[in-house]
Formats: C-alpha cells, structure tokens, sequence
C-alpha cells in the first residue's frame, strides 16, 4: 500500500449492461481522472439501462475515493439506469453503507447476481 | 590516517607502473617469438633481462613523476587548510591526461633518436639504407608506437580508476568553477587510439613480411587482429564503466530526491571530473542546495501551521458532569484534515463533534479549519444535530465548490435526559459500549459537500451508567500492520472489546491506541474520541 496504485478503468457493454471494470486504488487523483474519463452526465448510450461496477480489482478506496463515486452516481441522468457494484469486501460494504452509497449502488456478491438482480428490478419496475 | 591513504595509493602506483611494464614485455617478447621469429631461450640469454631492467626504471621514472605531480594531495592531505582544494582536485582529474600525453611524446621523441643513434654507431646515413632495411625500421617504429600507445592507453585508464576513490573522498562538493572540458575529448582519443592500435598491430606483421619477403601466416595474423581488437574492446569498456558509474552517482542522488529521502537533502555528490558529467553534478548540488533551503522554509511554516491547528482544536481530556472524554488526533503529515471539538452548548447539554476533510496535508488543513469555525457558528444555533449538519451542509456545497468533501458525525449528549444524540455525514458510524458488547451506531447518510438538498437524520439512545461511546475517523479502521494487513471494522471491534472498562477513559485510550497497527505505510490522520458516562466505580 505504500505507493497509491494507478487507477485503470475498462468498460464492457453487453445485453444492455455497462460494466465498469475498476482496477488499481480509488483516491483523490485517480477519482478525478475517474469523473473526467467519460462525459457521465450525457449518460450511457440508448441501449444501456443498467450500469454496473467490478470492484474485485480495486485494493484501496479512500474518502476522496468514495466523494469521487458519489459524484458520479449523482451526475449520471436521474431515474435512466438501474445502478449496481460487486467486488466489495466486507469492510468496503460496510463503508458505502455508512456514507449513502447505497442509495444509489445495490450491492451483489458477483457479476452474474448482479446482471440477474438489476434485470429482475428492471422487471418489477416495469410491473 | 590520511597519511596512511597517501602511501598506499603510492605504492598502488608503483605496482601499476610495475605491471604495466610487465604487460609491455610481454607484448614485446611475444612480438619477437611469433614476429621477429627468434627463440625464447635467446631472449632468456640477453633481451629479457635488458628488458626487465628497462621495465624497472621505467616504474621508477614514473614513480617519481607521479611523487612530483601529486605534490600537492599530500599536502592537502597533511595540512588541508594550506592548500587548495581546487588546485588538488585539478590535479587528480588532469594527471591521467598528463601520464598519456607525456607517454605518447616520449614515444614519438626517444623512438627516432634511438634508431638515428643506432644507424650512427654503425656509421651508417639514413640515405644508405636499402629498402628491406626501410621496411625494417618502418616495422620496428611502427611497432614501438603501437606499443606506446598501448601502454599510454592502458595507463590513462588504470590512473583514472585508481584515483577515482581519492576524488570521491575529497570535499569536492563545494566546486562551483573551474577549467571546463567535455568528456568528448578523452572518448575521441582514446578510441582513435585504440582504433589506431587494432590496425597497427597487424600492419606490423605485414610490413615484417614485406621486409623479410617471407610467406604470409594467415592464422598468425588473425590471432594478432583479434588479440588488438580484444584488448582495444576491453580498455574502451572499462573507460565507457567509468563514465557510465559517475552517472550513476548522480542518477541514485536524483532518485533518493525524488523518493522524499530526507537524508539527501544534506548530502552533496563528489565531482568527478571537468566534463559535463562534473558540471550536470555541479548544477545537481545547486539544484538540492536550493531545494534544502526550499524544503527547510517549508517545513517551518507547516510546523507552524500545524501550532495554530493544534490551537484550534480543544484539550484531549475533559471532564463534563459524570462524562469523561478523551481524545487523540494525530495528522499524518505535519498537518491534517481530521479535527474534532467539544462544545458545551447549555447547562445540560454538550456536543463531541468528530470530522474528517477529504485528502490530507494542508488544503485538508485549510479546510478543517474553515469546517472547525463554519460548525462553531452553526451548532450555537440549536436544533438537533440532524438540523446542525443540514445547514452545515448548504454552506459546506457553497464553500467546497465539489472539490473536496466533509465526513462529520456529531453527538449530543443530554445530561438531563440521560441521552445520546446522534447524527453523522457520511462519517464512520461511532460505536457504544455497554458492558461487554460493542454495538454499531448507524446513521448513514452523505458527507457534506455533496448534495446541497441532502436531510440529515439522528438517532437518539437512552444512556446507561458506564456507556462508552467511541468516535473515529477512516484512518483508524484503514490502518495497515506491516504485512500489509488492514485493521478493519471488525479487527477494531475487536480491539474494543478488549478495554478494561474500570479504568479511567484516558487509560482505555491509551491501551486501544497501542493496539492500532503501524507502518503499513499507508499513514493517513487518526483521530479517536472517547466518552464514557458515570464512572463512579473507576478505579
């Protein structure tokens, strides 16, 4: 953990889906670099109705780290997509918990829970 | 001592010059087994010992030129105040260019008048001689400049690496002037020479063949091109190590600059030579001489910011009512984004109010305490503390302008009532201690900053006699041991749990802290505050 490991982002689209592949730490610097990748605001393309985060190669995510998700979350256009993560370890969960994240981020254990649940959401949603 | 390093490095002069003659009769005895063709039993007769006479006085010679020369190291060394540093230093530097200069002249001069005196104690003119005899001479002048060269070459490097360790141990350091030359210089000749030396050495063959009109041995002449390219390979590289090593002396200074290696700031890296490998070195000095001086400044200024915050934060220990609180905050640098306050805000009630600013350092410092002042006025201003952080909130959005975040959780504690009041800004959720269970407080919620439009809810709890309530920030359960190992929520429950709840808060403190892990290397500002009601049977 001494040196801050450079944050390297890869996005997978796919049935609708827009994963967003995570690897490296989520601090200041990289959260920046992370909100300035992509035009968030202008969202994610006409087919995509869930977005979705890997974090299972994210080892560190500071407070400037989670301000930078946040931020993100907040800026992608209201009520278009249904937003979930996987990836997170215990103590990460237990954070995004504290600081609201998951008001906005359903929390799944792996990439395949996490198709199925936003997709059954979808579906209720819809009911 | 230095007296001792002087002789020593005479006598490693004199065993250099001893082997450099050494080489040089071997190349000459070889020269007369494979070219001149004559015996080595012959040679044993008369020429070696001649030989090994001339290579004797040779040393000796260059012994006390180098005696002569060196002069003034040894009185630097004896008597550094009377001499200057300059004048030795120049000295070392120039004295292998002067060795090679002056062999290559001798050369040049003793060669022709040794084979113009021979021709005249045979009583012959230059004009009498026939062409196989031309050829002869040309082979023989040829060949003792070759050698010439070899030795000059030989000796130019060897000197430089003998000397290199006495340049180092000098205070060079405070050099800023001096004669300038560029390292093209010694590199051009020395592979001139050395060129020179990979095609001379066969030519003299040829011209033997031409003299003598004899057949040519191809494996013979092969041997001696490769033997020529071998050894003009092997001085060209250790001249090209030497270059490349007082490169690497400033390349580790660099680094250990860039790596915050605050021992360098002091340190300054010899020079080494007029080239611009001495001058980049010269400019690297005045590069951390004012970095030094910039870093010094610097650290005064955050030592002094870090007073005025230390200042601004309350005692660590208080006593309200039947409330014990303690507290610690330690910034990861010299100052820091954590902060926490003890307010007393009527006769019954008072708050603990802990914090963390986004990032750390002095823009964390700096708006920790425009967070410390914007609280102050806000929380005079009553409501609960779900109230507080709202209109703390919608000025910290105005004031943060989204670069940075807040995470604040603050807590009422109501002496009247026996309660506990809690409401949190994305914070780390605080935990209760009652007896010997360790229970969460949540109060999820965004850090300030964030969403101007953002509600801040609270949670209220009835006290007990001897609750404990703990406070902390993300650079507490962040915390890495050594193996890289991160404490945890639940490695800090643990630590929790442990406390002696008899003891007086302070003492709790103080064992929970001693249990945090250190130097994972990942040191962010920590802060815990403690607070424990009625603690009428502390020990």
């Amino acid at each position: 953990m001494g040196m801050e490991k450079e944050l390297a982002l890869k996005e997978v689209v796919k049935q609708g889906f827009y994963l967003l592949c995570l690897t490296g730490d989520i601090t200041k610097t990289s959260g920046e670099f992370l909100l300035t990748w992509r035009n968030w605001e202008e969202g994610l393309g006409s087919d995509i109705h869930s977005f979705i985060l890997d974090f299972s190669k994210v080892e560190y995510i500071n407070s400037a780290g989670i301000a930078a998700l946040l931020r993100l979350l907040r800026s992608l256009p209201e009520e278009r997509y249904r937003t979930g993560c996987f990836g997170l370890n215990y103590h990460y969960e237990k954070l995004f918990k504290m600081v609201g994240l998951t008001r906005y981020l359903r929390i799944y254990p792996a990439e395949q829970a996490a198709m199925e649940g936003l997709q059954e959401e979808g579906l209720d949603k819809a009911d | 001592m230095q007296k001792q390093a002087y002789g020593r490095l005479m006598r490693q002069f004199f065993l250099l010059y001893l082997g450099i003659g050494l080489f040089g009769m071997v190349l000459v005895t070889l020269d007369n087994i494979f070219i001149g063709g004559l015996s080595l039993d012959y040679l044993l007769q008369f020429n070696l010992k001649a030989v090994s006479v001339q290579v004797i006085s040779l040393a000796v010679i260059f012994q006390i030129i180098t005696l002569l020369r060196l002069r003034p190291l040894k009185h630097f060394l004896h008597k550094p105040e009377d001499t200057g540093l300059k004048a030795v230093w120049l000295r070392l530097i120039q004295f292998p260019g002067e060795m090679f200069r002056g062999m290559i002249i001798f050369g040049w001069v003793a060669a022709p008048l040794f084979h113009l005196a021979t021709l005249w104690a045979a009583g012959l003119q230059f004009n009498d001689l026939e062409q196989k005899h031309l050829w002869s001479l040309t082979k023989s002048f040829l060949f003792e400049q070759t050698l010439v060269l070899i030795l000059a070459i030989l000796l130019y490097t060897m000197i430089r690496r003998l000397l290199r360790p006495m340049i180092i141990s000098l205070p060079s350091e405070s050099l800023k002037e001096f004669p300038r030359a560029t390292f093209l210089r010694p590199l051009v000749v020395s592979f001139i020479s050395l060129m020179l030396i990979t095609i001379l050495s066969p030519a003299i063959y040829v011209f033997r063949i031409l003299s003598e009109k004899e057949a040519i041995n191809p494996w013979l002449m092969l041997s001696i091109s490769g033997f020529a390219l071998f050894f003009a390979v092997t001085v060209f590289l250790l001249l090209v190590w030497q270059f490349r090593d007082e490169l690497q002396v400033l390349i580790r200074g660099i680094l250990s600059l860039l790596e915050g290696d605050r021992l360098w700031l002091h340190r300054r890296v010899p020079i080494m030579s007029q080239d611009e490998v001495g001058r980049l070195g010269i400019a690297f000095n005045q590069l951390q001489e004012h970095i030094a001086k910039e870093y010094e400044h610097v650290q005064r200024d955050m030592q002094l910011a870090f007073k005025v915050q230390q200042r601004l934060l309350p005692k660590t220990r208080h006593q309200m009512g039947n409330y014990q609180v303690a507290a610690i905050c330690e910034p990861a640098k010299e100052v820091g984004g954590d902060f926490f306050d003890i307010i007393e805000l009527n006769e019954e009630c008072f708050a603990i109010v802990i914090g963390d600013v986004s990032g750390n350092g002095m823009p964390a410092a700096l708006i920790m305490s425009a967070m410390l002042v914007l609280l102050r006025t806000e929380i005079r201003g009553g409501g609960t503390a779900g109230e507080v952080l709202t209109r703390l909130n919608r000025a910290a959005v105005d004031t943060l302008q989204g670069d940075m975040s807040v995470t604040l959780g603050i807590g009422i504690f109501d002496k009247g009532k026996s309660t506990f009041e809690y409401a949190g800004a994305g914070h780390m959720s605080p935990y209760m201690l009652r007896g010997e269970k360790v229970t969460e407080v949540p109060c999820p919620s965004f850090p300030l900053g964030i969403a101007k439009e953002e509600v801040y809810k609270q949670v209220v709890i009835p006290l007990n006699t001897g609750d404990r309530f703990v406070f902390y920030t993300d650079g507490v359960v962040e915390a890495l041991d050594k193996q890289g190992e991160m404490l945890g929520f639940q490695g800090f429950e643990r630590c929790l749990s442990g406390l002696v709840r008899t003891t007086v808060v302070e003492k709790q403190l103080g064992a929970l802290v001693e249990q945090l892990p250190k130097g994972g290397g990942n040191e962010d500002d920590r802060t815990i505050v403690m607070v424990q009601y009625r603690q009428q049977d502390v020990k």
